[in-house]
């Protein structure tokens, strides 16, 4: 009975020593939960898959009043600007005119030179066209929360809008594909200078202008350069258009995105199956 | 008579969990797509607006529990570090517990001045913390600009979260 009561008054005491250091032990709380996100903890993944499961229907109820502004403010904007938009669209048909003729030129020469040097393509890609669902744009992450469903999506996935990557997944949540894009501060991928070749990491910093690193001192990077996926991570098939070099400032080469990160509705998670390729071609060497 | 009961109880749990239910949407506001395009999408920290905005008017409704909800949530949601959210949160619930008397039955004016402030410190902090945790500083601009939305849009937003109330919670509870 002694024995009992000592063991509930030291509970007791445990309890307000406890509620003393409640706020204190919150603080390390939130310290161990950083590390653990460093660590890409499985227990943190299933917390945000419960937390997503239920926050993420609310987000697409909030929505519609979104929508409705910005239906109205688009609306507003376009009959501002639109004897500017007709001028600048007739000439770019113009010149898309003329590129469509060189295209059919180059789809030719490209298909007789396919067949003669027995060129085997990439295969057949898998994709899932999911809807963006939430967005995350601050000075501390940049991300996309995308509704998939139950289509099958991988970790890594290639995420394309109009062709061009903005980003991988992340994650997959019940029905949902969290998207890092290339602007955020943890996205880093190897690209490509087209006309040059040059190699080098396209790394976000969460502006809207991912940095080209990792570059050679002496390269000739000129503003205008097409920047396309290099391929050699393995997680990237090469040559997915990215963007364009916008400006170089003291070696700190800019790019700016093909995609319209800021107007994303709709993107592409591209499964090119890399993983498996490497996978199989370890196992024949085998 | 039963009935009347009823009617209490389900206006005593609005009133009890109103703060933290506006709160939550405002957090959830954070990651609303809105296609827009506009200050390249750039938004203030409602979460962070939401959480001052309680602390200082409802504090018996809104504790370090509601706190640490949002701070999780946040954490769940985030594409960034987990718990970097929380911590700000709980920066601000440690601020505003000491502030809070010196705050209270102050003009607007010192609090829209007061949540500058402590935003400021916040953020900055939060900066910081991020800087360790990506073993790199992070752009400044957006940072200051998420921060002067937030400044700017303080009053509309405060205005809102009394005027919900206001709606839900009887004068004579005010």
């Amino acid at each position: 009975m002694k024995r009992r009561r000592s063991l509930f008054l030291h509970l007791t005491q445990l309890k307000i020593l406890l509620k003393k250091f409640t706020l204190a032990t919150m603080f390390v709380l939130s310290l161990i939960l950083m590390l653990m996100s460093k660590n890409q903890s499985g227990l943190l993944d299933y917390a945000a898959s419960g937390g997503t499961f239920v926050a993420a229907p609310i987000i697409r109820v909030l929505v519609w009043p979104a929508k409705m502004i910005t239906k109205g403010y688009e609306y507003v904007h376009n009959l501002w600007y639109i004897q500017q938009d007709n001028e600048l669209l007739r000439a770019e048909n113009e010149a898309l005119h003329k590129l469509q003729d060189r295209y059919k030129a180059l789809e030719i020469e490209n298909k007789l030179l396919t067949d003669l040097l027995n060129y085997v393509s990439l295969p057949n890609v898998g994709f899932v066209s999911a809807r963006m669902v939430a967005e995350e744009n601050n000075a501390f992450s940049h991300a996309i929360v995308a509704y998939v469903g139950d289509k099958k999506v991988n970790k890594g996935d290639v995420v394309l809008v109009n062709s061009s990557v903005v980003g991988r997944v992340d994650k997959k949540i019940n029905n949902y594909a969290k998207v890092i894009l290339l602007t955020d501060i943890s996205s880093k991928i190897p690209v490509i200078i087209e006309n040059t070749r040059i190699r080098g990491i396209l790394k976000g910093d969460n502006t809207s202008y991912p940095k080209l690193v990792f570059t050679p001192l002496d390269a000739e990077i000129s503003v205008g350069d097409r920047i396309v996926t290099s391929g050699v991570s393995g997680v990237f098939p090469a040559g997915l258009p990215i963007g364009y070099v916008s400006s170089i400032v003291k070696n700190e080469i800019k790019v700016k995105l093909f995609a319209s990160l800021e107007k994303l509705e709709y993107v592409k998670i591209v499964n090119y199956d890399i993983g498996g390729l490497l996978e199989e071609d370890v196992d024949d060497r085998r | 008579m039963i009935e009347d009961d009823w009617q209490d109880n389900a206006t005593s749990l609005i009133e009890r969990l109103l703060p933290l239910t506006l709160a939550t949407i405002c957090l959830l506001l954070e990651y609303v797509p809105i296609y827009i395009g506009i200050f390249n999408n750039i938004r203030p920290d409602f979460g962070l607006i939401a959480i001052y905005f309680w602390l200082l008017n409802r504090a018996d409704l809104f504790d370090l529990k509601s706190v640490v909800f949002i701070g999780l949530l946040d954490g769940i949601l985030s594409a960034s570090a987990f718990g970097l959210g929380l911590f700000g949160y709980l920066l601000m619930y440690v601020l505003m517990v000491n502030l809070r008397k010196f705050l209270n039955g102050r003009s607007f004016l010192v609090i829209w001045y007061s949540f500058m402030a402590l935003s400021l410190i916040i953020l900055l902090v939060k900066w910081l913390v991020a800087a360790v945790y990506y073993g790199q500083f992070l752009p400044l601009t957006p940072l200051m600009f998420s921060y002067l939305q937030g400044v700017a849009l303080y009053p509309l937003v405060s205005m809102l979260l009394i005027m919900t109330q206001n709606i839900f919670v009887q004068d004579d509870e005010l």
